[in-house]
């Protein structure tokens, strides 16, 4: 039992050498209680110092070691050997993001998306800090925290095709936050908001794929939220065409 | 160094996987619906002719070809129903205070008012036929 | 960025998908497969005053609007994501420009009756 191997085939870029990336092959010892990422580590610790990769938690909470494994956006934390073994597993950095090296992704569009929808509670009138905090009832509550749950691990924008063909689209995790915004009760900030959510590159480049709701290891059901965001904004679009100014 | 590299995107993205597969057929449902709108229009313009045009253009829709294809219509049909009734929960959800109503019920909820106003459809026209 | 006007097309979408999602079933099992193979007997004349009854005609043009607009609105995006990026705006105003005519054309048929 202790002699069994897996193939692990992890797609290589070095930029100070490769002018593309490659398939490298590694040969790991298979263990039934092995995630995805213990290989990793294994091959970093005992067969290539060099390969690189994020992760932190390894229990499916800080949203660092999403890649992806034969193809689907997963989190390697939690995704078991057993699952392929004795099949080979192919792992590559997430799609529809550019490769900084190895399997690290370059995040930084994912961040200026999440900008956007300004992802805070916005109030007109701030209370002073001795007035206590603002009240909520678990109704009011309900409305947004499945939205709220998000790790920002990026496995949505690898399952989203429109964020591939369209990468000025703002995507499913940015999108879900910004209308767990516009569902919070404590929130005054509907109007900015809306001028993203509800833009070009908001919720009307989603075609309701759905397959970001499929991938997401947090059931935050971004696809969801961005169809309610949909109706929202259709609903606030001829409010403000058959009321005037002022009078909303 | 930093020389982010940037990986094309297939233009056979939607065969990748059967959910990609799926969401290509399912927004492929829309010919079928913009053809049975067209062919409504055409019923009704032949009707206007009178009840011999009517009926020569009921003979030649009696051709295998036709039912074939309109066989192939209904199945898409079939598939815009079925995905929209399943998404129905969640592009608006049912709350009852705290509770959210579960998808299920509202998914049958609905193909019983579908289940409904095939009857009366069918019952309209057979009746008044 | 500004707010899209997206929410005009996207209603009339929304409308034909759940009303073509609830009828169009029935609608062409009955109407183009049943009643020509002759499953559902119908007699032409009584047929015709079916078909021209202002009640058949009134659904006959709310059928072809809020379809061919669900229909276009889909053709759209997946015209365009199946990868003719480039050419988005004709595309948009082929789809929406076919449909609005096809309304049309449909509002003449159940007027002129």
């Amino acid at each position: 039992m202790a002699d069994e191997t897996i193939i692990l085939r992890v797609l290589r870029y070095r930029p100070e050498q490769d002018s593309e990336p490659t398939f490298q092959e590694y040969e790991v010892p298979y263990r039934k209680d092995w995630v995805v990422l213990d290989a990793l580590n294994w091959i970093k610790e005992y067969k290539d110092g060099t390969l690189s990769f994020r992760w932190s938690c390894r229990m499916g909470v800080c949203g660092s070691c999403g890649m992806m494994v034969n193809g689907r956006a997963r989190l390697t934390c939690n995704t078991f050997l057993r699952e392929f073994y004795p099949n080979p597993i192919t792992v590559e950095p997430l799609v529809n993001f550019d490769i900084e090296r190895d399997l690290v992704i370059c995040m930084d569009p994912f961040i200026e998306k999440l900008k956007r929808v300004k992802p805070w509670i916005i109030r007109e009138d701030v209370k002073p800090v001795e007035d206590g905090p603002y009240e909520q009832s678990p109704a009011e509550l309900y409305r947004y925290k499945q939205f709220s749950m998000c790790i920002n691990c990026m496995l949505c924008y690898a399952a989203c095709p429109v964020v591939g063909l369209h990468p000025e689209f703002i995507g499913p995790a940015a999108l879900a936050l910004g209308i767990r915004y516009l569902l919070d009760s404590r929130d005054q900030g509907w109007d900015e908001r809306m001028e993203e959510v509800a833009s070009h590159d908001g919720v009307w480049g989603c075609t309701f794929v759905g397959e970001c709701s499929e991938v997401c290891p947090k059931h935050v059901d971004p696809a969801a939220a961005i169809q309610q965001g949909k109706v929202m904004a259709t609903l606030d679009w001829f409010k403000r065409l058959l009321m005037p100014r002022g009078q909303r | 160094m930093r020389r982010p590299y940037r990986r094309p995107m297939p233009k056979t993205w939607w065969l990748k996987h059967p959910h990609y597969t799926l969401f290509m057929l399912r927004e492929l449902s829309a010919v079928f619906v913009i053809y049975f709108a067209l062919w409504t229009v055409c019923l009704v313009q032949r009707a206007g002719q009178g009840a011999e045009a009517l009926s020569r253009f009921l003979q030649t829709m009696k051709g295998p070809g036709w039912i074939l294809w309109h066989l192939i219509g209904l199945a898409f049909v079939l598939l815009h129903t079925y995905t929209w009734f399943a998404t129905a929960p969640k592009v608006m959800p049912v709350r009852r205070g705290a509770e959210k109503v579960p998808d299920g019920v509202i998914i049958a909820a609905q193909w019983i008012v579908l289940l409904i106003v095939s009857v009366i459809f069918v019952v309209l026209l057979a009746a008044t036929t | 960025m500004a707010r899209s006007n997206e929410p005009a097309v996207w209603s009339l979408f929304a409308g034909g998908g759940a009303l073509t999602a609830l009828i169009l079933p029935v609608h062409a099992l009955a109407l183009t497969i049943l009643l020509p193979l002759g499953v559902i007997e119908a007699d032409s004349e009584k047929l015709v005053a079916f078909l021209g009854h202002p009640l058949f005609r009134l659904y006959m043009f709310v059928l072809a609007l809020l379809g061919l607009f669900h229909g276009a609105h889909r053709l759209r995006f997946t015209l365009i994501d199946l990868g003719l990026h480039a050419l988005a705006t004709p595309i948009t105003w082929l789809c929406y420009g076919g449909a609005t005519i096809g309304s049309l054309v449909a509002l003449w048929v159940a007027v002129s009756f």
